[in-house]
């Protein structure tokens, strides 16, 4: 019963490492290249949309502004780091997101204050009761899981099933050649960078209520979700959404039967092994690509 | 492929080595004037947790202290001098506050440390402090170690040991017929502070059915949800917290998600409830939470010291919680030291003037032991009732020591409060 | 052949005449100045053993590592763990510098086979992780409040008027000097050359005979070796040995100031040393001037270094250092 009820703990947060790895993975399929403000965004993400349910007590409202914010965002690092990606490549657009990451936390301190706060969740946190016993699962929990199950859904159904989904790809595995196939690259990239923060918008606010915000919070989850997304298969949507609940229900497992100091050894341990065993991941795709 | 050419080089040793003796030799020998103190001012400097998982609540005391120096200021100042009183924010992280301690002595250049917050975090400057000779005086912590006349003589801690408070706490438990027959669990943070209460625990006897520590670091991203779920788990009746406020709000709000309904028993630097209210706790789940104090209530008004602290407070638009109050508290015991030491004020004399500090007058319940560096050494317990006043739940004030020594009632009474709460 | 051999001699000799006069300039400067001023030398001197390290992992080998702070923290705690049990700080210090080499080196074996974003990611994992050992063995390290240190003070024979932070300033002096002119050497020396060429193109170098999987290792373990040597210097101003010391923002720090400062030069080590070592506080006293309110003041600096990155990377990639040089054409 205890294994169950860790487990059970571990597939909310798990689910949202799954949401930004997801977004991690959407900016690199589209455009070769990883965000490591991904986590800040979300942080912004939520902070506003704290401040929206503080004043409206209207949870969805505040997931929409959110999720429009995170958008918005999301095409604002992506001009950010535009010139970078273009004049130094891969690590040029690293080191620019994470002088963004560094930004959009000062932004946040200075704007809300670097205290932690409490995000109170829109629906009970109590754990479902199931005869005498009470689970670890609530109702915002399976709110959470259901949210992410349809987005993972929905990304996966636009990459693969659209024109659009396919453009972006294309742009994505070669600027140049689907330059001339007619698609507008440029476009094609920032749109896939506003998708991932509206994505990584609706990860920030759903975590948010499960302990404290602030704007160093989300640091460990950059970590957790880059594990996760690397642990799943950087090109694979799916992967990311699996790679995430498996690393939230190896940290949960750690943290209930061991130490919760020692969720960060965990989370490197397990990339290690990924990166020296199977770099492309478990759903990755190993050497052929397909567009 | 050098960095520099041969001549760039010459050129930079030669630069610096006329700026060298430009520059005036330090050796030169002056009579020093006492650091931090001129004919007008008093310079003295805190390290806070401003910001970080520590923050709640504690970021207050600055600006609670600062309003008490500046109303003490704007009543004539410490034997003519106004006290100019610097803060700096450590973020709770020891590395943090050795930096900022070594800026306010080296560039700031204070008279002496002031109520520098955390265990962990004073721990790393307290010898440096005392090796300097520079007065270190209500630490914010109730770590029994900076009690230690011997090894800290220019230490005086400012909150009552959590060796004391651990004691205390098993007594009433032990004295109290709803609470001792239940099965008790710890929660506690996994560093000087928290260990510090269990040796309070082992002395008197007590033990738990599980001790559970948490880490402040995590305490922003992971929360105490896997320690409550395990008391849940093991079937807690009471628990006792000692934690800052930031892990008692996560550990109570987590039980009620999980549908588990024990006792509390929070510790004095975790419980302050307008916190715990801003950390989202809801009302009914603070009401009948036990909690040692040793300062009368932010809600007792007709207590004479309230009515003064509350109105500085107030007036400087700085929160009243347990937190501030005591902070001011403390403020007006060093303000009073800094009176006896005299018009020629040194650190000496200071360190000298604290040494009878158990005749200042105090807001606590207890004397404040001077001499001996113990400082406050005893608590009531109180416990909030439904609109959440914390009402006396003890049979009285209790007092012990950071040893094996027992737990008494004591006999204190506090010496009448002035008109004004200046020195 | 003798002629250049006789160069050889020559640029050596210069070069030890070199270092013997920088080290004279900084004790005579460090005597001049007050307690204060050491203080910011020193971590001028610190940051610099570190950025030197990365100049040749990021800039020369091309290896963008987010976690040079934990192999910092392996030197500190190394450092720390030797000077508690009585050993001298040269003992010391080089047991830290042993202990990087050697971490480096097993992390190099994983890390050198990664390319961008699974190395970020990796030393990114590191930096979080690494320091939460101490949590783990909370006995031999001393858990979140780290380990204290007794010192090091200076050497009695100075007087005990003789300030804590000149003798920190002089020990951080002399590890910069040392390691500035190993990595003068190792940068001109053939290692360098084959750590250039692998950067620039991998199939190429190996083409030519160069082992470019040890190349990328020596690299990551010599850049940790200098990391260890500076966490150790770090370790001796704080007296200190903590986790919250080299956190993740420290590793970010050192990205920053080896991007800003300049990845390929030496010269640019020391220029983002400077500015790590120094804007912080400049901004602090800019912030307290105007009288700001905290939550402005505070978090102006990291303000700040994202924003200098950003600049840096999109306007100047090649850094402050870059900028000197093209000038003076």
């Amino acid at each position: 019963m205890r294994l169950v009820n860790t487990l059970l703990s571990g597939l909310s947060s798990g689910v949202v490492y799954g949401l930004i790895a997801l977004a991690v993975v959407f900016v690199w399929r589209s455009s070769r290249a990883v965000n490591f403000a991904q986590a800040g965004q979300a942080m912004i993400s939520a902070f506003i949309a704290l401040s929206v349910y503080s004043s409206t007590d209207n949870w969805v409202l505040a997931l929409v502004v959110a999720t429009a914010a995170g958008f918005l965002v999301g095409a604002f690092a992506y001009v950010v780091v535009q010139k970078a990606l273009r004049s130094e490549g891969e690590s040029g657009a690293l080191i620019a997101s994470l002088g963004l990451l560094a930004v959009l936390q000062a932004a946040a301190a200075m704007i809300w204050g670097g205290e932690i706060r409490a995000f109170p969740a829109p629906v009970s946190t109590d754990g479902i009761h199931m005869g005498d016993t009470t689970l670890l699962l609530s109702r915002y929990d399976l709110l959470v899981l259901a949210i992410a199950a349809g987005l993972a859904l929905l990304l996966t159904l636009f990459m693969q099933r659209t024109r659009l989904g396919l453009a972006m790809r294309a742009a994505a595995f070669n600027g140049e050649v689907a330059r001339i196939s007619g698609v507008r690259t440029g476009r094609m990239l920032l749109l896939g960078w506003a998708i991932a923060g509206a994505i990584g918008g609706i990860g920030g606010v759903l975590i948010a209520p499960l302990s404290f915000l602030s704007p160093n919070s989300f640091d460990i989850v950059i970590v957790f979700a880059f594990t996760a997304a690397v642990v799943g298969g950087l090109d694979s949507p799916v992967g990311a959404m699996l790679g995430g609940i498996s690393t939230g229900l190896l940290l949960a497992v750690v943290t209930n039967y061991s130490d919760a100091a020692n969720a960060p050894i965990a989370a490197l341990v397990v990339l290690v092994i990924t990166l020296i065993v199977q770099p492309a991941g478990l759903f990755g795709s190993r050497t052929v690509r397909r567009v | 492929m050098r960095f520099v050419t041969t001549r760039q080089m010459v050129a930079l040793t030669a630069t610096a080595m006329v700026a060298g003796l430009a520059a005036p030799a330090s050796g030169v020998v002056r009579i020093p004037a006492e650091t931090g103190v001129t004919a007008k001012t008093i310079t003295l400097g805190a390290h806070l947790p401003l910001t970080g998982p520590a923050s709640p609540g504690y970021k207050d005391v600055g600006p609670a202290i600062k309003a008490y120096f500046d109303y003490v200021n704007a009543n004539g100042g410490i034997n003519g001098r106004s006290v100019n009183f610097i803060v700096k924010d450590d973020k709770y992280d020891p590395a943090q506050t050795k930096r900022v301690v070594s800026s306010l002595l080296l560039q700031e250049k204070v008279f002496a440390i002031v109520s520098g917050l955390g265990t962990a975090t004073h721990s790393t400057v307290v010898s440096d402090l005392n090796r300097r000779g520079v007065p270190d005086l209500m630490v914010l912590s109730g770590y029994s170690g900076f009690g230690n006349s011997t090894k800290y003589p220019k230490t005086w801690p400012g909150l009552p040991s959590y060796i004391v408070e651990a004691k205390i706490i098993s007594k009433f438990i032990a004295d109290t017929a709803a609470l001792n027959s239940k099965k008790a669990c710890l929660l506690y943070q996994d560093d000087d502070f928290g260990r510090d209460a269990k040796k309070g625990f082992a002395a008197s006897g007590m033990t738990f059915a599980s001790s559970l520590g948490y880490n402040a670091a995590l305490l922003a991203s992971s929360g105490v949800k896997a320690q409550i779920a395990s008391f849940a788990a093991s079937k807690c009746e009471l628990v006792v917290v000692f934690g800052v406020t930031a892990a008692t709000a996560n550990a109570i709000g987590t039980s009620k998600a999980l549908g588990f309904n024990p006792e509390w028993i929070a510790s004095s630097v975790g419980a302050d409830k307008k916190t715990l209210d801003d950390l989202g706790v809801p009302k009914a789940l603070l009401t009948g939470v036990y909690s040692p104090n040793v300062m009368p209530v932010a809600e007792d008004t007709s207590d004479p010291y309230i009515a003064l602290i509350s109105k500085i407070l107030t007036d400087a638009k700085v929160p009243v919680t347990s937190y501030t109050i005591a902070g001011v508290n403390d403020a007006y015991l060093v303000a009073q030291a800094i009176k006896a030491a005299g018009k020629k004020l040194t650190r000496v004399k200071l360190l000298a003037a604290m040494k009878k500090s158990a005749t200042f007058k105090t807001a606590a319940f207890v004397p404040f032991k001077g001499d001996t560096h113990q400082g406050y050494t005893g608590f009531y317990i109180g416990r909030y009732d439904a609109q959440l006043v914390q009402r006396r739940a003890s049979a009285g004030v209790y007092e012990t020591d950071s040893a094996s020594g027992p737990v008494t009632l004591t006999s204190f009474v506090r010496p009448a409060a002035p008109a004004k709460l200046i020195p | 052949m003798s002629r250049i051999r006789h160069e050889y001699w020559w640029r050596t000799l210069a070069w030890i005449v070199g270092m013997a006069v920088v080290a004279v300039a900084w004790v005579l400067v460090n005597d001049r100045v007050d307690a204060l001023w050491n203080l910011r030398l020193a971590y001028v001197a610190m940051y610099a053993i570190a950025l030197s390290g990365m100049v040749m992992l990021v800039g020369h080998s091309g290896q963008v590592s987010l976690g040079n702070g934990a192999f910092m923290a392996v030197g500190g705690y190394a450092f720390a763990l030797a000077f508690m049990r009585g050993y001298s700080i040269p003992v010391a210090m080089l047991f830290a510098g042993v202990m990087g080499l050697v971490v480096g080196g097993v992390v190099g074996l994983v890390a050198a086979r990664l390319s961008g974003p699974y190395l970020a990611g990796l030393t990114l994992g590191l930096a979080v992780g690494l320091p939460a050992l101490a949590n783990r063995f909370p006995d031999l390290l001393g858990g979140d409040s780290g380990l204290l240190l007794d010192g090091p003070y200076p050497p009695e024979r100075f007087g005990m008027e003789f300030p804590m932070e000149r003798w920190q300033a002089w020990v951080a002096g002399a590890t910069a000097i040392l390691v500035f002119a190993v990595m003068a050497w190792l940068i001109a020396a053939p290692f360098g050359r084959s750590v250039r060429a692998t950067r620039d193109h991998e199939p190429a170098a190996a083409l030519t005979g160069i082992n470019t999987a040890a190349t990328k290792i020596a690299a990551f373990a010599v850049s940790s070796g200098c990391a260890a040597l500076s966490g150790a210097v770090l370790t001796q101003i704080l007296g200190l040995a903590a986790p919250g010391a080299f956190g993740v923002g420290l590793s970010l720090s050192l990205l920053v100031g080896v991007v800003v400062g300049g990845r390929q030069r030496l010269l640019g080590a020391f220029l983002g040393a400077t500015m790590l070592a120094l804007l912080p506080e400049l901004i602090g006293n800019w912030v307290t001037a105007r009288e700001l309110p905290d939550r402005l003041g505070l978090n102006l600096p990291g303000l700040v270094y994202g924003g200098l990155l950003l600049l840096t990377v999109g306007l100047a990639p090649g850094g402050l250092a870059t900028i000197a040089r093209s000038r003076r054409r």
